[in-house]
């Protein structure tokens, strides 16, 4: 019989062949069953404390430093030296509740899998996780035949394929809403880009995913929501409190907006206006009015513009500044004092240019535009006659209001024809 | 957010209240009307065929169950947004899983058999040889899969739905005795024998097969509904529930009223059709195999289907007809597996389908009482369903069903001995 406590050999053992394994006193007698282990949320996962079911039925959560693992032809127990209550406080993560038979996410692999079993290794300082199993080794081995199903292959010579996923690879999802409040931070999830998280999201239960993306900051939060299918960015923004949607929502191109708010709730649309900047909600409004053939329903009122006396370095200097969207600043506009339209310089152009020279001796003084009452057919002669990019969109008053980026037109077209994306 | 046909939903206009119910009218309808399927025409025919109107009292109990099963189903689809399979893995472990969905896989394999078998046999009736209609029912079901968008998905599943209807009529051309059925309702001949007790377990079984739990709670998902609408939801229920029981109760009827007066004994739902013709008109034999192609064809989509589905749901491996065969490896081999061995023994002459058919149900009726306590048990635990938990009456139906089933089937296993 070999007993490890603090083991000096480093021994590894499965979740599997402890969990719900009889628990006895150090005089032999039965003291329970155990129930769940409880780590440590922080990196390394340590091995905290043992939720015993007693014989009576109650649970106990006992701090582990008074247990021991022993083991006899690879059947295990626990043997509880000294008994040690243990407080559970927000900090800890629980193995049943949390982990096994649940959906994790692998930051390697950007996968949504569901964990089988918890590799957990012994260390001078303590018991540490060191890795999920979510293959089929892990599935064979919580119905008892790995063994037999191993010793099977091996005529083909072959094993069980098993997948382990290392410890700080995971990004954990179950929230618990029993009386500890364990709290699984997110802070994994967050170092995904955003269109690798908005499909985990996607993935989840309603529940799960909109707690994901709940906790996500507000910029993030607006990159994840453009990545998503229609269907799902409407959820989102539902489940969400009406100041943080709201938040999210002012990050984001002001047609995306006036898309996602025509899906919703006439009455929670009105509320989330309500809440958003006013500049942000005036132009998310006027864009919500126009006619869904209409350029005017495709246009975003995110553009850069300048007046023709601007040098080049002054444009750096304030893109460095505002710091706005990629697409909004292939091109950057030139208006007068009105805001009427007399020209636009390309990015490029910009880049190569001297410091001191002035929009005025760069701009394309003749920019192809449309109006936003135009028919969006009107639109796609142009995109496809002089294959621009972005297409500036000015009033009845050659007021300059709005830029079309072509990803927009794309999407849109797709949608038309019912092409899932 | 998720399933295995993923398509955007329309919210527009929510606030109407017409509306909102066609929005969330579907999950009940389709899942009842699905509940119709080849293995089901077969033991409502069978059952009137050999009984008359004598069981279509079982249909009152069934529909009570049916309700409150699909009741929970939508409660803990719209509270949790998880799937059953999901559900059952993150509370009860592996073991039980393995053990639910490997009699599931194999009950269902079972069932997409008859589901083929349901296509061959109404196509006879037309005249056309399974060795052409078989293979050619396969490939339609796998362009319809691979094809078809959720949109076109849900068209097929309404036109579906109204072609059950063409029951409706077959039971009206045979010119039923109303009185009779009434009062065959209200004071119905109880037998005590074997063959009876081995029918009524059929019918409550084929009514509530467990594999129809798992469909109910993602298509409930699949709508993203919110427990704000439940009314709405609820409405739907009922509404599926009554469509079932309704097109179960003319079967039964058309089949009793012809069938069973000439003493004819029938083994399979198109013996029913052909039947049919010297007795109520080559119509209506025409439109009861009709109804039997269209009920089976829908089926053979689905099942395999949703079957693949949760069996991945449980274990986690990626599933859903949106992922690349490279990415979801186990998904595309048991769907095809499901599918293959289904139309293989079909098309083997003289195959012991009425065999596999019996065992289908034996392995449905084992399951069925799994299946519930599992779903009481869920919908009870306070930390999955927060103040949704079931009431007193959900629960109480809920396990006299399991004890009925159970001792039916214990009642059947001795008599099967003696």
């Amino acid at each position: 019989m070999r007993s490890y406590s603090v083991s000096p050999v480093f021994p590894s053992i499965y979740f599997s062949y402890i969990y719900n394994t009889r628990v006895r006193l150090q005089d032999g007698r039965l003291m329970g069953r155990l129930a769940d282990l409880l780590a440590s949320n922080s990196e390394s996962g340590k091995v905290l404390a043992a939720v015993i079911k007693t014989k009576e039925g109650r649970l106990a959560t006992l701090d582990w430093s008074g247990f021991a693992i022993d083991e006899h032809e690879h059947k295990y127990s626990l043997v509880c030296r000294e008994r040690k209550d243990f407080t559970a406080d927000d900090s800890v993560i629980s193995f049943r509740r949390q982990i096994l038979d649940q959906q994790i996410v692998d930051i390697n692999d950007k996968k949504l899998v569901r964990v089988n079993d918890i590799r957990l290794v012994f260390l001078s300082s303590g018991l540490f996780p060191v890795a999920v199993d979510v293959g089929w080794s892990g599935i064979l081995r919580r119905l008892g035949v790995v063994e037999i199903t191993n010793d099977f292959l091996q005529i083909f010579n072959r094993s069980v394929p098993s997948r382990l996923i290392a410890w700080n690879n995971i990004g954990f999802l179950s929230q618990d809403s029993r009386n500890i409040k364990l709290s699984v931070s997110y802070s994994k999830l967050h170092t995904l880009h955003p269109s690798d998280l908005s499909d985990i999201i996607e993935e989840l239960d309603r529940k799960t995913g909109s707690a994901v993306f709940a906790s996500l900051d507000d910029e993030k939060a607006a990159d994840v929501l453009e990545e998503m299918e229609d269907g799902a960015k409407v959820s989102l923004v539902e489940d969400l409190p009406v100041e943080k949607a709201a938040d999210v929502l002012e990050k984001m191109p002001t047609d995306e907006v006036a898309d996602i708010l025509d899906d919703l709730e006439k009455e929670r649309a009105e509320e989330l206006l309500k809440e958003m900047d006013q500049a942000t909600s005036c132009e998310v409004r006027e864009l919500m009015e126009y006619p869904e053939d209409t350029v005017g329903s495709l246009m975003t009122t995110d553009f850069v513009a300048f007046t023709a006396d601007t040098t080049v370095d002054a444009v750096f200097e304030q893109l460095r500044k505002t710091k706005p969207e990629s697409d909004t600043i292939y091109s950057i506009y030139v208006t007068d004092q009105t805001g009427r339209l007399q020209g636009s310089v390309s990015l490029p152009t910009l880049a190569v240019s001297a410091p001191q020279t002035t929009l005025a001796e760069l701009m394309d003084a003749e920019p192809k535009f449309v109006y936003d009452t135009d028919k969006l057919n009107v639109l796609l002669k142009l995109l496809s006659k002089y294959s621009m990019l972005v297409v500036p969109v000015v009033s009845s008053a050659d007021i300059l209001i709005g830029t079309i980026v072509i990803d927009d037109v794309i999407y849109r077209l797709f949608r038309k024809q019912g092409v899932q994306l | 957010m998720r399933g295995w046909l993923r398509g955007g939903r329309s919210t527009r206009n929510y606030l109407a209240m017409g509306a909102t119910f066609l929005a969330v009218l579907g999950p009940g309808i389709i899942t009842g009307s699905v509940d119709n399927d080849a293995g089901g025409i077969t033991t409502y025919s069978v059952a009137g065929a050999r009984y008359g109107f004598n069981l279509l009292w079982t249909l009152i109990p069934s529909f009570v169950v049916l309700f409150v099963v699909q009741e929970m189903n939508a409660r803990m689809g719209v509270v949790t947004g998880k799937g059953l399979a999901d559900l059952i893995r993150e509370n009860f472990g592996v073991r039980i899983t393995f053990c639910i969905f490997l009699g599931l896989l194999f009950a269902d394999i079972g069932n997409t058999t008859t589901e083929f078998a349901g296509i061959a046999g109404a196509m006879q009736v037309f005249g056309v040889s399974k060795y052409v209609s078989v293979p050619a029912a396969a490939f339609l079901v796998w362009i319809l899969v691979v094809k078809s968008t959720y949109k076109l998905a849900e068209k097929i599943f309404l036109v579906f739905s109204v072609s059950l209807l063409s029951y409706v009529l077959s039971a009206l051309l045979a010119k039923p005795d109303w009185g009779q059925i009434g009062y065959s309702l209200i004071r119905p001949k109880l037998e005590f024998n074997y063959q009876y007790i081995e029918m009524v377990i059929g019918i409550i079984g084929t009514t509530i097969a467990p594999w129809m739990q798992f469909y109910m709670q993602s298509a409930v998902i699949e709508k993203g509904l919110k427990i704000e609408n439940y009314g709405y939801t609820l409405l739907d229920v009922i509404v599926g529930c009554i469509a079932t029981v309704t097109v179960a109760f003319f079967i039964i009827v058309a089949c009793a009223s012809t069938l069973h007066p000439h003493g004819i004994q029938i083994e399979e739902a198109k013996d029913a059709a052909m039947a049919l013709e010297p007795l109520a008109g080559r119509f209506s034999s025409q439109l009861f195999a009709f109804g039997l192609l269209i009920a089976s064809i829908f089926s053979a989509i689905i099942l395999p289907l949703a079957t693949a589905f949760y069996v991945c749901e449980a274990f986690g491996f990626e599933a859903g007809i949106d992922k690349s065969p490279k990415e979801a490896p186990e998904f595309y081999r048991l769907y095809s597996a499901i599918i293959i061995i289904a139309v293989l023994t079909v098309l083997i002459p003289g195959a012991p389908l009425i065999t596999i058919t019996l065992w289908t149900q034996v392995i449905n009726g084992i399951l069925l009482p799994v299946v519930l306590v599992c779903m009481i048990r869920l919908v009870n635990n306070k930390d999955i369903m927060g103040p949704y938990t079931s009431k007193g009456f959900s629960n109480a139906v809920g396990w006299i069903t399991v004890v009925v089933l159970v001792g039916l089937s214990f009642i059947l296993f001795i008599m099967g001995l003696v």
